[in-house]
């Protein structure tokens, strides 16, 4: 770029950073409490809009300068609702699991008052005297926050914030060099596709600038259809500027003159937060024609995805993005030579777009001083399923299983035992016990029958059983299947089929042989990867725990108490204590009722299982449990 | 009287073979118009494209053409002619409808069709965003809308048809009132959300992608809402509701109840 237009660079970037920066001093140093509230969508679902309200009910009236500002999510879902108030002459406080009420006192005692409420806190956000530090929590000690240290502190409906983070810095620097320049940092920083495969990225940027064809797009992957991730949906909700601004520079690197942001229309805030990043980014001339008075050009447009799981798969979301049905083809060509119009585009995950930035503004030796020999960096994990702390988790690449589910996810709640954990949603697989010491990358993983995926963790305790988890993912492909090709439409349905029959225990033990000669075959008859890796659940528990599917098969049995056909509800009577009614009242079918002095008895004919009973029984009592086969239950009085 | 087809000239069938000319031609026959004022009264159709259109009437002379200052003035040549001719084709039409069923619901929907594609750019890569936007506007994708879009990009109906049946999120009938969503992704799954599915069934009575007879619920599965933390997870309408179990199934249709006695007590 000419030195004249990297002045105006220069010149026009400065002057919109002393601004945002004014703007964000102005905020924290304005003598007055700030008060933030986590509105992204785990947050709304725990209830932080009505949060949002009553502590704006409470100052109403008085102290209607105070600011209060909606953030993203930080990470800690399983606290949600978080409000953070930070106090001149206190350090930043972080409550969790507020709730209105809480929120009322919050505003009276604290922000009115001079209590900082220590029964509601979790932890401060700065070393202090009085408060515990939030970062005293063990999980700390693992997670290095590098995508997700913006999230949750700042608003992501306005860019001064992220500008007065160290925004867009990475832009300028980006265009003071030239694209070759920036594509060799980015393959020495080792950065692989965080989208599931593993690709390097710098590999795929320079195929991508060196194919002819113009236009070139730039398209970021924001189709994050693996049923338990959610990584990309907080990051786009919390940072998205983050993306915005290494789109910019990738399209830069490549020469791309258009950009799609591709996301999942079942994820509305975060198309409602990216309309308004993209509004902003384009009134400051940060995206559009002319890039900071710089010369080079990038449109960005967001298109709303509709509801495929397959179109995450980048032929398939291009042919989406076409006006075609979401259905794949072939690769070679891939898409960084003949892709969009069947020109050059580059596909990036929204997490490999995020880390750019960062790359670009820190280096790459920087970046590849973190992880493993072949995976670099850090990865962003979603934590969910039966574990304490639900919610993201950012760890270096090499970080074992054990202390992501253990330091960070704070074990199995309610004192269970640890089954398996499920990486990489439908495609990935289940890991059980004797993996946890694995240090995660994508080749560990993949070595062990799972894949790294997007990164979602589900994990599953004594409780859940595992020929129900395989039969649950094969269910989602098989409806997710585009049909295009045979094996995978068909040859998905046979393995569901199989494996409802286990569930309900109706099968013979040569049905194992029968899966794995169908996995094989779904595997190799497969164009994408929704096909090829489908059987993967399947392959994997049986692999790990193969004594579940025989205990169903042989013995009508299932060890984890869940396949519904194959347990019933009992009432122990010498258990139960006679007065109580809990159960009764919370039965929503009403078939449970008082027998034989006093004791509560279940009407198996009425019942369907749901399980409010044992949930509703006293603890101390604990006398609903479920038997299987449920030929174990004793004969009616 | 010699046959028709004899003694017209096939040059004005060809004119006005397209319904951009004859709305053209119907604005005109109201009055001498110049080409931004027929813009402007036909909304979707842009300049150049008029232009165009005016161009063919031209040639074969049922338009005449004349400059006021700088106002390029279109005109029609023979008005009875032409007042004559549109009344025969609205007839002729009316009639076409009236025998293919075409109901006033009908036009209407392809009225409001077209309101919602005013702006669009006619390109392949908009069928997707033009089908989310009438299904905002409607709920769902009428046939009418679909044929509309057909013509509005120029490409065949079964491809819009391949589009709006492919994806999961476009439904092909009109929705309930209220909207009950179950997600059934992995955490929700393994922290029971086909009970609750099973919950869901039992008090409505309907099955996932069914509507109650009354349309005042419809209840859908959704893959996940990305909610993971807070399962199992259920969209009511458009409000998430975490960690749902059956007996707050129960409690949500409780309030809804309560709130339609309200509305009616209200009236």
């Amino acid at each position: 770029m000419k030195t004249t237009a990297l002045s105006t660079v220069d010149s026009s970037f400065n002057e919109i950073r002393s601004r945002a920066l004014s703007r964000w001093q102005e905020l924290w140093n304005s003598g007055k409490p700030v008060i933030l509230v986590g509105t992204a969508t785990c947050g709304r679902a725990a209830g932080a809009l009505d949060v949002l309200q009553a502590i704006r009910d409470e100052l109403d009236g008085e102290h209607q300068d105070l600011s209060i500002v909606e953030v993203g999510c930080m990470g800690h879902c399983y606290a949600e609702p978080l409000v953070i108030i930070a106090k001149p002459g206190y350090p930043p406080v972080v409550y969790g699991y507020v709730t209105t009420g809480m929120a009322r006192r919050l505003v009276k005692d604290y922000v009115l008052g001079d209590d900082p409420c220590l029964e509601f806190v979790l932890g401060a956000l700065e070393e202090n005297d009085l408060i515990p530090p939030i970062f005293d929590h063990p999980r700390f000690k693992y997670e290095r926050h590098i995508l997700l240290k913006n999230c949750g502190r700042i608003d992501p409906e306005d860019i001064d914030h992220y500008i007065a983070n160290g925004g867009y810095q990475a832009l300028v620097k980006a265009l003071r060099m030239e694209p070759g320049e920036i594509i060799e940092e980015v393959k020495r920083s080792g950065l692989r596709g965080r989208g599931g495969a593993g690709f390097p990225t710098g590999e795929k940027w320079s195929i991508c600038r060196r194919s002819r064809g113009r236009p070139k797009y730039v398209i970021c992957n924001g189709d994050e259809g693996d049923p338990g991730a959610f990584m990309d949906r907080a990051i786009l909700e919390s940072d998205p500027h983050s993306v915005i601004e290494g789109m910019i520079i990738a399209a830069y690197a490549i020469g791309a003159r258009y950009g799609y942001i591709y996301v999942r229309a079942e994820y509305p805030l975060a198309v409602a937060r990216l309309k308004v990043a993209l509004r902003q980014a384009k009134n400051l001339v940060l995206v559009g024609k002319n890039i900071l008075g710089g010369g080079f050009s990038f449109e960005i447009e967001l298109f709303e995805g509709s509801g495929a799981f397959v179109c995450g798969e980048e032929t398939a979301l291009i042919a989406s993005l076409e006006g075609k049905p979401g259905i794949p083809h072939h690769r070679p060509p891939y898409p960084a030579t003949k892709g969009l119009n069947g020109k050059p585009t580059l596909i990036n995950n929204v997490k490999t777009l995020a880390s750019i930035p960062h790359i670009v503004q820190k280096g790459a030796s920087w970046f590849s001083s973190m992880g493993t020999e072949r995976s670099k960096g850090t990865t962003v994990f979603a934590l969910a399923g039966k574990v304490v702390n639900t919610g993201l988790a950012e760890v270096p690449m090499g970080t074992t299983l054990r202390q992501v589910i253990f330091e960070i996810g704070g074990g199995i709640p309610k004192g269970k035992r640890f089954k398996a954990v499920q990486i990489g949603g439908p495609s990935g697989g289940c890991l059980p016990e004797s993996a946890l010491d694995l240090p995660i990358d994508f080749d560990s993983l993949t070595d062990a029958g799972a894949i790294m995926g997007s990164g979602g963790m589900v994990v599953l305790d004594e409780d859940d059983c595992m020929v129900e988890v395989a039969r649950y993912f094969l269910e989602f492909t098989q409806r997710e299947s585009c049909g295009k090709c045979t094996m995978c439409r068909l040859g998905t349905k046979q393995m569901l089929i199989v494996l409802e029959d286990i569930t309900r225990g109706h099968r013979q033990t040569k049905d194992i042989d029968l899966l794995y000669e169908l996995a094989q075959d779904i595997k190799a008859g497969s164009l994408c990867g929704l096909g090829k890796t489908a059987p993967n659940p399947i392959l994997s528990t049986l692999r790990y725990f193969r004594d579940e599917y025989e205990a169903h098969i042989r013995e009508g049995r299932c060890p984890a108490l869940m396949c519904k056909d194959l347990i019933a509800y009992y009432i122990l009577p010498e258990r139960c204590e006679h007065s109580c009614d809990a159960c009764v009242g919370s039965c929503t079918m009403e078939a449970i009722h008082t027998g034989k002095k006093g004791v509560k008895v279940i009407d198996q004919e009425k019942c369907v299982k749901c399980g409010t009973c044992l949930d509703a029984c006293p603890p101390q009592y604990s006398a609903v449990v479920k038997l299987s086969p449920p030929s174990r239950l004793p004969p009616p009085e | 009287m010699d046959r028709i087809g004899r003694t017209i000239k096939p040059k004005i069938l060809k004119a006005i073979a397209h319904p951009v000319r004859l709305m053209i031609l119907e604005e005109l026959s109201k009055g001498t118009k110049c080409v931004t004022e027929v813009e402007e009264l036909l909304g979707t159709v842009r300049q150049p494209n008029i232009s165009q259109h005016l161009a063919i009437l031209r040639q074969c002379g049922l338009v005449g053409y004349r400059q006021e200052g700088r106002r390029h003035c279109y005109f029609i040549t023979n008005l009875r002619m032409v007042s004559e001719l549109l009344a025969t084709i609205g007839a002729a039409n009316e009639a076409w409808r009236a025998t293919n069923n075409m109901t006033e619901k009908a036009a209407l929907i392809e009225g409001k069709t077209r309101g919602v594609l005013r702006g669009i750019h006619r390109k392949r890569g908009n069928l997707v965003p033009i089908l989310q936007r009438i299904q905002a506007s409607f709920g769902y994708l009428p046939r009418e809308a679909m044929l509309e879009v057909s013509r509005f990009l120029g490409i065949p109906e079964v491809d819009v048809y391949s589009v709006a049946s492919f994806y999961n999120q476009f439904r092909l009938t009109p929705p309930g009132k209220h909207r009950v969503r179950v997600c059934l992704g992995t955490a929700c799954h393994m922290k029971g959300g086909h009970i609750i599915l099973e919950a869901w069934q039992r008090r409505l009575g309907i099955k996932p992608g069914e509507v109650t007879p009354d349309r005042e619920f419809e209840l859908d599965t959704v893959a996940c809402v990305g909610c993971c933390a807070m399962a199992p997870v259920n969209v009511v309408d458009d409000k998430v509701e975490g960690k749902v179990s059956p007996t707050r199934v129960d409690g949500i249709l409780l309030s809804y109840r309560l709130q339609k006695e309200r509305e009616g007590k209200g009236q």
